[in-house]
């Protein structure tokens, strides 16, 4: 009998303290800053283009293929604007199928993708999964309007998670080019580690089915990517 | 079967078994799993648990992955206990890879780890209250301290749930600079709620009546049956692999092994309540103790190949041995994956200890065994 006294005082106790919910709609809890909604590519509003090269790095990273990327020559680096050599054409990411797991922002080398950190990302209930993949002016949208002031992009993220070595900008554009050389002849005319360039010469390539990923268009290259397993 | 219990006048009739099926969709089954149970009455004479709702190839699927692509499928596996599964896979890794982590990695993971093993115990306290009908209270009560968890794991990872924050060779970024502050701040919050959850359970006549003495396991049978964790522990078997096999840095700290008595019912919950103030105490341990460095291994490629070889490592998750099993060929992919499930293998004892006994019985028993099904199915 003594045991029920005991819960129902703890019960009393319980009824008299705040509530500790939070009435979602109208209160929102502060994210931390870390927080890691959806990805969203980021806006250089230095020459005013976004930082993507199109290198299809992270496409190819990402566990569950939820992301579709094309490159095309840059108009601003024609123009002396920009150090850019290539860009992104177009940009697709399945948020319906996306798994929030980091990948695609710690494998970028040119710092373009981040994890939103904000409440006002997409809305995520829709009538048609189909509206769930965006393409490239609805993922720059919340870094060109600012919405997206501090994303969280450990300094250090991609060396210390064991991705890949920081390249500084030129080695990036290099990459870049090689990336779009290596996309339109199925080749690599000199590294054997294209799509991940790395300072280090001793690094090795990448592995084979990557190769083989730059063969065909993105789309065909997702599908080939994950059946070029060794097992 | 047990026909001696029926009142004289009903024996005369005739009856007959009839099968009841719970599940697949039945909260009691704590997610898609299903018992098909013939009973006589009110008496369960045969349980035969359907499993397979829930596989979606997490075996499978990492063996077309890059090792660090892997991690998240783990947290998939056992999504009450992430970090506990990551650790055990990117030990694995780091076993065949050869690959040692700096100090201040280790003793984050093990800090989250133990936080995880609190978080998932409390889910725990949470479910098994509504399984006995203390309906939402005990579930109210437990996902509030689980809420400030989440919170500090948000804060760490940016991730409430599937953090994919281990790698292999260390963590993905470093700590937040008020950490030590925050996870005691964390910890104090959490075991005065462990104390409230103890004092609506573990005295309750309502607890008391329906747990003590239900399905005792003795330890031969708990051996036997492949039982681990906290089931295995309530038998009076002190066993716990960071214990008897200590990996990462678990042989540095004191803790005691909870166990209990006869195996029943509540022995376990009292083995899970105290294993979370041990937990408790290990964080504690930690936090003063962990130093400062770097949090990833120097000299990883980017693409990280493995050499030839296989490994099996087992860490003691909140459900019991969680074990990893991999073969590699020298490429960056994994060519076998192999989990071992402690719910999978706890589950397979829940026919023994459930026969003989009542139907709202065998819901409590089923509870007492803390399954995850995305760990049994895989
Ligand atoms: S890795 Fe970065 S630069 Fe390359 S396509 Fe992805 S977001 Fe763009
Ligand atoms: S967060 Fe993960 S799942 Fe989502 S797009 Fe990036 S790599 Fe793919």
């Amino acid at each position: 009998m003594l045991g029920v006294l005991k819960a129902i005082q703890t019960t009393v106790k319980a009824a008299l303290r705040k509530p500790v919910t939070v009435q979602y709609p109208t209160e929102k809890k502060t994210l931390p800053h870390r927080s890691r909604g959806l990805p969203v590519l980021l806006w250089d509003f230095d020459i005013n283009e976004p930082f993507c090269t199109g290198c299809q790095v992270c496409a190819r990273y990402c566990p569950v293929d939820c992301m579709t990327v094309t490159m095309k020559d840059n108009p601003n680096f024609a123009a002396g604007k920009s150090k850019r050599k290539k860009i992104v054409d177009k940009f697709y990411i399945d948020y319906a199928r996306c798994m929030r797991c980091d990948i695609c922002v710690e494998v970028c080398n040119f710092d373009a993708i981040v994890m939103n950190n904000t409440w006002q990302g997409v809305e995520l209930s829709r009538y048609d999964r189909q509206d769930l993949v965006m393409d490239l002016p609805a993922l720059l949208r919340q870094s060109k309007t600012g919405e997206l002031e501090t994303p969280f992009r450990e300094p250090m993220g991609v060396a210390h998670s064991g991705w890949a070595p920081r390249m500084d900008e030129e080695e990036a554009a290099a990459a870049a080019e090689a990336a779009s050389l290596e996309k339109h002849h199925g080749t690599s005319p000199d590294k054997p580690s294209l799509s991940a360039p790395t300072p280090d010469p001793t690094a090795e390539a990448p592995p084979e089915s990557k190769a083989s990923a730059e063969q065909g268009t993105p789309e065909a290259a997702e599908g080939l990517e994950k059946e070029g397993g060794e097992g | 079967m047990a026909i001696e219990t029926r009142p004289p006048h009903e024996s005369d009739l005739e009856t007959i078994d009839i099968n009841v099926n719970v599940g697949p969709q039945h909260p009691a089954t704590h997610g898609v799993f299903r018992m098909v149970l013939t009973i006589d009455g009110e008496l369960v004479v045969d349980v035969d648990p359907v499993i397979g709702y829930m596989h979606r190839g997490n075996e499978k699927l990492p063996e077309n992955c890059d090792y660090r692509q892997v991690i998240g499928y783990h947290d998939r596996t056992d999504y009450l206990a992430q970090f506990n599964t990551e650790h055990c896979y990117v030990e694995a890794v780091e076993r065949l890879a050869g690959i040692k982590p700096p100090e201040r990695a280790e003793y984050i993971r093990v800090v989250l780890a133990e936080m995880n093993r609190i978080a998932s115990h409390l889910m725990f306290f949470g479910a098994f209250g509504t399984d006995i009908g203390l309906f939402g209270t005990s579930f109210m009560y437990a996902f509030r301290d689980r809420e400030t968890i989440q919170d500090f794991f948000e804060e760490i990872t940016g991730e409430r749930m599937m953090y994919n924050y281990f790698r292999p060779g260390g963590v993905a970024w470093d700590l937040p600079d008020n950490f030590r502050q925050r996870c005691s701040q964390v910890l104090d919050s959490v075991e005065r709620g462990v104390e409230q959850l103890d004092g609506l359970m573990m005295e309750n006549e309502v607890v008391l009546a329906r747990c003590r003495g239900l399905s005792p396991v003795t330890v031969e049978d708990g051996i036997n049956w492949g039982l681990s964790g906290p089931m295995l522990r309530a038998t009076g078997l002190k066993h716990d692999i960071r214990r008897a096999e200590p990996y990462s840095i678990y042989d540095r700290f004191q803790f005691d092994i909870p166990t209990g008595k006869q195996g029943d019912v509540y022995d376990r919950l009292v083995v899970r309540l105290e294993e979370m103030h041990q937990s408790a105490w290990i964080v504690r341990q930690a936090l003063e103790t962990m130093p400062e460095g770097p949090i990833m291994a120097e000299g990883l490629k980017r693409v990280l190949r493995v050499p030839a070889g296989e490994v099996y490592m087992r860490v003691e998750s909140p459900r019991g041995e969680y074990g990893v099993y991999l073969v590699s060929q020298g490429s960056d992919k994994p060519w076998r994956h192999k989990v071992r499930g402690a719910s999978f293998s706890n589950l397979s004892a829940l026919r023994a200890m459930s026969v003989g006994n009542f139907v709202s019985d065998v819901i409590i028993i089923l509870g007492s065994i803390d399954i995850v099904l995305c760990e049994v199915d895989r």
